[in-house]
């Protein structure tokens, strides 16, 4: 078992449930989409949806 | 024109739901998870049936066709060994890896979540699973950013859509075969989150003392995670109640003064929260929950089935009854060590008993272990079956 740690950072804004990186921190990255930003908007958060059930199932299994 | 097996479960559903909703169906609905029992039942070895998803779900299937159960068990293993295999995984056992290949799989209870975690977890919650938790639970993953790591991560993700891919496979096999669904979705209460699997009992009964107010701060940041991933998990499905296995709620683990200020509180919120959502909750009490009764009686009507383990019958009837189903009442012992006569006669009782007004689902007390008898098992639910009918 490895003993890594980490410690809050008050400045912390973290992302509600559901979600690991919010779609506007990814459009960001981007820098913005020539087309429907909806489409970009639905397939991310889909995908970032799914990481996050990933991330809990480990819990409550 | 609905086939048999359309109109099977359709009378089902409406049976299992009226209950549910406290009312009087037609009949008292039937629901027993089998678990193991139904490996033992089909002629697979426990390793066959958590390493072979296909046999797990083979011996659910033959549970489905010989047991005149309304809702479909469980599969028999809610784990797949190889899925945890996979990551490296540090906190299960399994039959035919590291214990004999008919031992039920054991869980390895340990602090994987510190002491000094509690901030980072609160501040942050799903990327400590990340960063932290997993490279601690899951050996593979030990070193973050190492090829092992990400294969790891690869053959974890894959694990985990194949399993959904196959339990979903299986629940529309058994609904075409006139069975549908017990539950679905996974809840917990925010106390048990943090007991199960991350700060263990030991860590969790010593937090009581030393960092309550780090419990309050964790259990309040995971109620809108817990219900989250109750309905996610279930699909968004409300006509399914969530399964809620409730654990360190039951006496004597807290005391009253504990009960209500750590565990309550927030169970009560992710509980009212799956409701306004449309989910019911079947409130698993294992153990005795009995002197909580006129706490959980504060919930929104119908908002749960009440699960009786060793919590009083009797009391759990006088205070939730006609408000809220009942299920459970069929002692694990009568099962294992009692003939089918006396199996018959408890159930007959039982019925006239507490389910003469309806809101009642008769299931096991708890969990079925190995040791059931599988004549006991029949004698339950046909004598539930012919006996419990209004």
């Amino acid at each position: 078992m490895t003993n890594q740690t980490t410690t809050a950072d008050p400045g912390a804004d973290a992302p509600p449930p559901g979600v690991c990186v919010p779609f506007t921190k990814k459009l960001d990255e981007l820098g913005g989409v020539k087309g429907d930003e909806s489409l970009v908007r639905g397939a991310w958060e889909e995908l970032d949806a799914a990481a996050y059930m990933y991330l809990w199932f480990w819990v409550h299994r | 024109m609905p086939t048999d097996n359309e109109r099977r479960y359709q009378e089902r559903l409406d049976r299992y739901t009226t209950a549910m909703d406290a009312g009087k169906p037609d009949k008292v609905p039937i629901r027993i998870n089998f678990n193991e029992v139904a490996a033992v039942y089909a002629g697979y070895s426990l390793q066959e049936i958590y390493y072979d998803f296909d046999k797990n779900l083979a011996a659910g299937t033959r549970i489905v066709e010989d047991f005149d159960l309304d809702v479909a068990p469980f599969p028999p293993s809610l784990w797949w060994a190889g899925q945890h295999d996979a990551v490296g995984a540090r906190y299960l056992r399994f039959a035919g890896r590291d214990l004999d290949i008919d031992t039920q799989f054991q869980f390895v209870e340990g602090e994987y979540m510190l002491p000094e975690d509690y901030d980072a977890f609160i501040a942050d919650p799903t990327r400590w699973l990340l960063d932290v938790y997993l490279p601690r639970i899951h050996a593979d993953m030990a070193e973050p950013g190492s090829y092992r790591a990400g294969l790891a991560l690869i053959r974890g993700t894959w694990g985990l859509q194949e399993l959904l891919t196959k339990q979903a496979q299986a629940g529309a096999a058994w609904a075409a075969l006139g069975m549908p669904t017990g539950a679905t979705g996974i809840g917990k209460a925010p106390f048990d989150t943090l007991g199960d699997t991350l700060r263990g009992m030991r860590g969790i009964l010593l937090d009581l003392h030393r960092r309550p107010d780090k419990i309050i701060a964790a259990t309040e940041m995971l109620v809108p995670h817990n219900i989250y991933y109750a309905v996610a998990s279930a699909g968004g499905d409300t006509e399914a109640p969530d399964f809620m296995p409730l654990h360190r709620g039951a006496l004597p683990f807290l005391n009253p003064v504990q009960w209500d200020t750590y565990y309550w509180p927030s169970l009560k919120a992710v509980i009212e929260g799956l409701w306004a959502q449309g989910k019911r909750t079947i409130f698993y009490a294992e153990a005795d929950w009995t002197p909580y009764l006129e706490r959980i009686a504060e919930l929104p009507d119908h908002s749960i089935v009440f699960h009786v383990d060793q919590t009083d019958m009797a009391r759990a009837k006088e205070v939730l009854g006609g408000r809220f189903c009942l299920s459970g009442g069929v002692p694990n012992y009568l099962l294992a060590y009692g003939s089918e006569g006396e199996v018959r006669d408890y159930v007959k009782q039982l019925l006239d008993t507490y389910a003469a007004d309806g809101g009642f689902i008769i299931d096991t007390c708890s969990v079925l272990q190995m040791d059931a008898k599988i004549p006991n098992l029949f004698a339950l639910v046909e004598t539930a079956r012919t006996y419990g009918v209004y």
